[in-house]
């Protein structure tokens, strides 16, 4: 009786290790875990092709970004209904262009696109672009989620509001980002939640991801992630509604 | 298996199937509705036993449905609806397929009258009083319908959309309607009714006709003319809209029509918007939603408009429309004439619940720049003015002729508001 007592009492205990309270600790061992500094050096481009769907509201379309080293980025999704959404960076210039319009992102949604330069720095900035994007860097204690217990760090930036990243006591890898997403509609949080990894030459990349948006859930799903590929230079120039803009010296 | 026993276990399965969508509509109102504080009020909570003991015992799946609409109505707001196809008024009103005829009705002085032609109808006149459609009709219809809708909350947009699918037909099939026009003068049309316009439709919204419309009008044909009969297929509805921006830049005036458009997807109320605002950080109001506040904000688009803009709105322009036309208003960038609009501006979305039908349910409040609340209030135009039967039946539109008016009568407008 005693050893079922002990396997129940074991069987309420949260899986995971202890969280180290030490930030630099937790970035590091993410780094690791996902593949490595030495593998994400490798990394000059990456290529990923896929589907966002509104959960629940019948709308799935096709999703592409394209991410080079140097800043630049191209997103399109291409909603049935709405058209495609697109948002990017020359490296200088970023920009979206969405149902609202073309529009050229200024301050602390530039800095925040613009901070973290590499390929791989959507999701890995707070270990990757430490110093570029980044003031400060804080343990903000533990949290249980769906059973599992994450490290959670507070990462101020230079511009903008504090972010939370939270890391798998487990695996190490980043689980989910808590942020306040500046945009034209104001600032809006952002709960950004990482439910697949895949290993793509080596990095543990973040390949479904459910961003949730007030009562809006989105999940972005990537069949093909490519490093390395030849992006033509073209894909990251400014489309002609946005050079306008910039001609017409608009914000 | 005895088919006794099989068809116990389809009935228990179709009841999980009740019983589940009960359980989704109710918790998605107690997740998601903006206000917990209103929730309270209304005793949401309070609300779940009884009902959920009423689907419980429900026969089949239309009485689950009466029941749920029974419920979510007692939030007592627009944009809460469970789909189904017991949506008929009456054996007396006729439900054609929701394709227009190639006119638009409107009741007008107490008789059902042609309000509008689609561009190239030469059979049917405005002002034409639709006596008849197959073979129904249409008095006692309107008696039955005004029954139903009653007086209260948007009862102007449910009895135009019940008018407009009693004349509506389904793709290739042709319609008999019975006119009367001036002086009494009976006419017999047959209209055979176009195929669609193929639409891009939005999530559970497919299959629908996107009407619209761009000319020039005025004696000079110098104003700008756009009508939007629904706020959808944004793909081609904002392409079209910019080229008609664009062929009238040096234009005296526009008018957007957005009479009987009972709404859609709302970020095209700020891509129009963007057209005709030359000023940064303009809004045209703001979504609360629980926990996040999102600004409706107007990206001024380069080679915008900055004349004088005019929109038409009646009791049946609803939510998108209203937004838009009350968030314009208090820019102080146009002029509203018609009607008072529904009061029925909710942001909502559409999910599917696990027995088949769709629920669509408000996830917002919506306040315009000025702190106006348009659910249950609507836009009150700048200048009232509705059609009359004489003007219809001399083939005037006077909502329109007043806009036009307007634009002659103001001053050039300018630059950078």
């Amino acid at each position: 009786m005693r050893v079922l007592y002990g396997l129940l009492a074991a069987s309420t205990f949260l899986a995971g290790e202890n969280c180290s309270p030490n930030p630099e600790a937790i970035l590091n061992r993410h780094l690791e875990m996902s593949g490595g500094k030495e593998a994400y050096a490798r990394v000059k481009s990456v290529s990923m092709l896929g589907t966002m769907e509104v959960k629940g509201q019948n709308v799935k379309g096709e999703a592409r970004i394209y991410r080079k080293n140097g800043g630049k980025s191209y997103t399109v999704v291409d909603l049935p209904g709405i058209g495609k959404q697109e948002d990017g960076s020359n490296g200088t210039v970023v920009w979206d262009k969405t149902v609202l319009g073309p529009r050229i992102k200024t301050g602390v949604e530039r800095f925040l696109t613009i901070c973290s330069s590499s390929a791989l720095g959507e999701y890995t900035r707070g270990a990757l672009e430490k110093d570029t994007c980044y003031d400060k860097f804080e343990f903000a204690g533990e949290e249980v989620v769906d059973g599992r217990k994450l490290c959670k760090l507070r990462l101020t930036p230079k511009q903008g509001k504090a972010e939370e990243h939270l890391f798998d006591s487990e695996t190490g890898l980043l689980a989910r980002t808590k942020m306040i997403m500046p945009s034209p509609m104001g600032e809006v949080p952002i709960v950004a939640i990482i439910e697949e990894y895949r290993n793509v030459d080596g990095v543990k990349t973040p390949v479904k991801i459910t961003n949730q948006m007030g009562v809006v859930a989105m999940t972005m799903s990537f069949t093909s992630v490519k490093f390395n590929e030849a992006i033509p230079e073209a894909m990251f120039a400014l489309p002609p509604e946005i050079s306008a803009l910039v001609k017409a010296g608009k914000k | 298996m005895s088919k006794i026993v099989f068809g116990l276990l389809l009935a228990a399965a179709g009841l999980a199937q009740q019983m589940e969508s009960f359980e989704a509509v109710w918790t998605a109102v107690a997740d998601k509705h903006w206000s917990p504080e209103q929730l309270k009020q209304i005793g949401w909570n309070e609300l779940k036993e009884p009902y959920r003991r009423r689907v419980a015992a429900a026969g089949n799946q239309s009485e689950v449905r009466q029941i749920l609409r029974e419920m979510v109505g007692k939030i007592g707001k627009s944009h809460y609806a469970i789909s189904g196809l017991e949506m008929r008024v009456s054996p007396k009103v006729r439900q054609g397929g929701g394709n227009s005829p190639g006119f638009r009705v409107g009741l007008v002085e107490g008789k059902v009258v042609v309000t509008g032609l689609e561009p190239g109808v030469s059979d049917v006149r405005m002002g034409w009083e639709v006596v008849e459609v197959d073979g129904r009709a249409v008095a006692p219809a309107v008696v039955e319908i005004q029954k139903q809708v009653g007086e209260g909350l948007q009862s102007g947009l449910r009895l135009h959309q019940m008018l407009q699918v009693m004349v509506s037909g389904s793709p290739g099939e042709e319609l008999a309607f019975a006119f009367e026009g001036l002086g009494g003068v009976k006419h017999k049309v047959v209209r055979k009714v176009a195929a669609g316009n193929g639409s891009a439709g939005f999530g559970f919204v497919q299959g629908v006709n996107v009407g619209r419309e761009y000319r020039r009008v005025g004696a000079r044909r110098d104003i700008g003319y756009f009508r939007l009969d629904l706020f959808l297929d944004v793909v081609r509805v904002l392409p079209q809209f910019q080229k008609a921006v664009e062929d009238c830049r040096a234009c005296r005036g526009f008018i957007i029509d957005l009479r009987g458009n009972p709404g859609g997807l709302a970020v095209m109320a700020n891509a129009l918007a963007g057209w005709f605002v030359q000023k940064e950080d303009v809004k045209l109001g703001t979504m609360y939603q629980r926990g996040v506040e999102l600004k409706f904000v107007v990206i001024p688009r380069l080679g915008g408009f900055a004349g004088p803009l005019a929109i038409l709105v009646d009791e049946a322009s609803a939510s998108t429309s209203e937004i838009f036309a009350g968030g314009m208003q208090d820019l102080g960038r146009a002029r509203i004439l018609g009607e008072r609009t529904a009061g029925a501006a909710l942001p909502s979305v559409v999910e599917s619940l696990p027995n088949g039908d769709l629920f669509q349910f408000a996830v917002a409040n919506y306040v315009s720049e000025s702190g106006r609340e348009l659910e249950g209030k609507g836009v009150k135009p700048d200048q009232v003015v509705g059609h009359t039967l004489a003007a219809l039946r001399a083939g005037r539109d006077r909502p329109l002729e007043a806009a036009i008016s307007w634009i002659y009568a103001s001053a050039v407008r300018p630059a950078g508001r």
